[in-house]
């Protein structure tokens, strides 16, 4: 455990290092005042958009976060056999895949507490000083519901990038890989969706068909963590025992893939 | 490295290309066809709309409402033909349709269905549909039903529609008890002129300035026309 720790405080150092962290952490404090402008070319649901414009930057830094950061360092590390400095006798190999991951959830952490506290303080603003119609179903909770959601779901894909850069080769194959699977997680759930809905209102839609949609589903993580916080951005309350599923199903799905990633880095030639 | 001769060919070219834009942009045929031709080409496909959004389902409504928004600035500023006209509105009613999809508790879908979409003839019922379907997904709402049945009677003619609309209304917590009086007159056909400019001018409260031509239409022939 000791071990684990002392990997991930060096990660978080390593990784806070880094300008291109800096820059995200210095977009994300600037996120408000975009929020704020775009919200401006609505009529009425203003605080609302504001809110939304937050969601998708919150994913969008987390995706730019774990392929420009997270990526980089792993691929320095197996690609130029940097992992050996950290790898000394008897230190396990599990050590440092955990030590890595825990010190990027950390950094991923930090900037999500930057971007509620952005979240919040437009949620205050518009609690203070707007019409009714202007924020309406607005609360406190929204602004929780967002970095939480957005902080689970990423973490998810962090398990992703995780196991394929314990199997890549270079920072190259890392990147082209991580990259392919951001957009699959990004792309494939909603046109799931969408292709599920339309073939259940179909009869003329086989159940063979029908199958395989579902079955196409449990292979990717459930990303309608977009329609939880819409709920709640329009003070709609959404059942805990849903809210709690969704982000079991998530660190459930990111267990899966860590676990893989310390099997396959623990077998991997260095 | 590119040679004097190929360096003076690619600095005559970029000159040409500037005078040419320059030239196109102060020609009078082109300046007229940019005013009077709709530049836009409508809604993707809702999938590939959802596929781009990916979870950020409010920013997916809010794009459709900015469409929202220049397909109605061509209609309003451009002297469209008549066929880019029926064009443009069926492109709004889409985006409409769309925004709805992404988020059926936006407001902003439904103030502009019901000030734009609900008063061009072709699109009545299909305005009365997403405002209905609005109504069911803002369960909170009574204004939502009540308008959306006001606009089956006024405009559908279909009271029937009008009367489980409004019923929808009444029942819903938090409506005025004025309410009940006001949807039975309105169905009972007893309703003045004066009632439905009332409503129709409390409607517009929430709407910009310039969104408000038709329902202003619509209270210039209720006080200068038939009911």
């Amino acid at each position: 455990m000791k071990n684990i720790l002392t990997i991930a405080a060096f990660t978080v150092r390593e990784l806070l290092g880094f300008r291109v962290t800096r820059t995200l952490f210095a977009i994300t404090a600037l996120l408000p005042l975009l929020a704020w402008a775009f919200s401006q070319l609505f009529m009425l649901e203003i605080a609302k958009v504001q809110l939304d414009v937050m969601v998708g930057g919150a994913y969008l830094l987390g995706v730019v976060f774990l392929l420009s950061t997270v990526v980089t360092l792993l691929g320095k590390d197996i690609g130029e056999q940097v992992c050996y400095f950290f790898l000394p006798p008897p230190i396990e190999r599990y050590s440092y895949v955990l030590g890595r991951f825990l010190g990027s959830v950390v950094v991923l952490t930090l900037l999500y507490t930057l971007l509620l506290v952005g979240v919040e303080l437009l949620i205050w603003i518009s609690l203070q000083y707007d019409t009714s119609i202007h924020r309406h179903g607005i609360n406190w909770i929204a602004g929780i519901m967002i970095g939480w959601t957005a902080w689970y779901q990423t973490i998810s894909l962090m398990g992703a990038v995780f196991l394929i850069c314990a199997w890549a080769t270079g920072v190259a194959e890392m990147l082209v890989f991580s990259s392919s699977a951001a957009f699959i997680y990004w792309v494939f759930p909603p046109i799931l969706a969408g292709m599920k809905g339309r073939s259940d209102a179909d009869p003329l839609v086989s159940e063979s068909l029908k199958q395989s949609l579902d079955g196409l589903s449990w292979f990717f993580p459930d990303m309608t963590g977009g329609s939880i916080v819409l709920a709640f951005e329009h003070g709609i309350s959404i059942s805990n025992i849903v809210i709690m599923q969704h982000a079991l199903g998530h660190l459930g799905y990111t267990a899966l893939m860590l676990g893989l990633a310390i099997i396959i880095f623990s077998k991997r030639s260095l | 490295m590119a040679s004097i001769k190929e360096k003076i060919i690619i600095v005559v070219l970029l000159i040409s290309g500037m005078l040419l834009h320059v030239q196109g942009k102060n020609s009078g045929t082109l300046q007229e066809q940019d005013e009077n031709t709709l530049f836009l080409t409508g809604p993707s496909s809702l999938l590939v709309q959802q596929a781009i959004a990916g979870p950020c389902l409010g920013l997916g409504a809010e794009s459709n409402i900015l469409s929202v928004f220049s397909v109605y600035w061509s209609i309003k500023e451009k002297n469209l033909s008549e066929d880019d006209q029926q064009k443009a509105w069926l492109y709004l009613y889409r985006y409409l349709q769309q925004a709805q999809s992404f988020d059926p508790w936006y407001w902003d879908t439904y103030r502009l269905t019901n000030g734009l979409l609900a008063y061009q003839e072709s699109y009545q019922s299909k305005a009365v549909d997403i405002l209905a379907q609005g109504a069911k997904a803002r369960s909170w709402d009574w204004e939502m039903p009540f308008t959306a049945g006001f606009l089956a009677h006024d405009q559908l003619k279909d009271d029937v529609r009008a009367f489980h609309l409004m019923k929808l209304a009444i029942n819903r917590e938090g409506a005025p008890p004025m309410l009940v009086g006001l949807a039975a007159r309105f169905l009972n056909k007893t309703a003045t002129e004066s009632d439905t400019v009332d409503f129709l001018r409390a409607m517009k409260k929430s709407l910009p300035k310039g969104y408000t031509q038709y329902i202003d239409k619509r209270i210039d022939e209720l006080l200068h026309g038939g009911f």
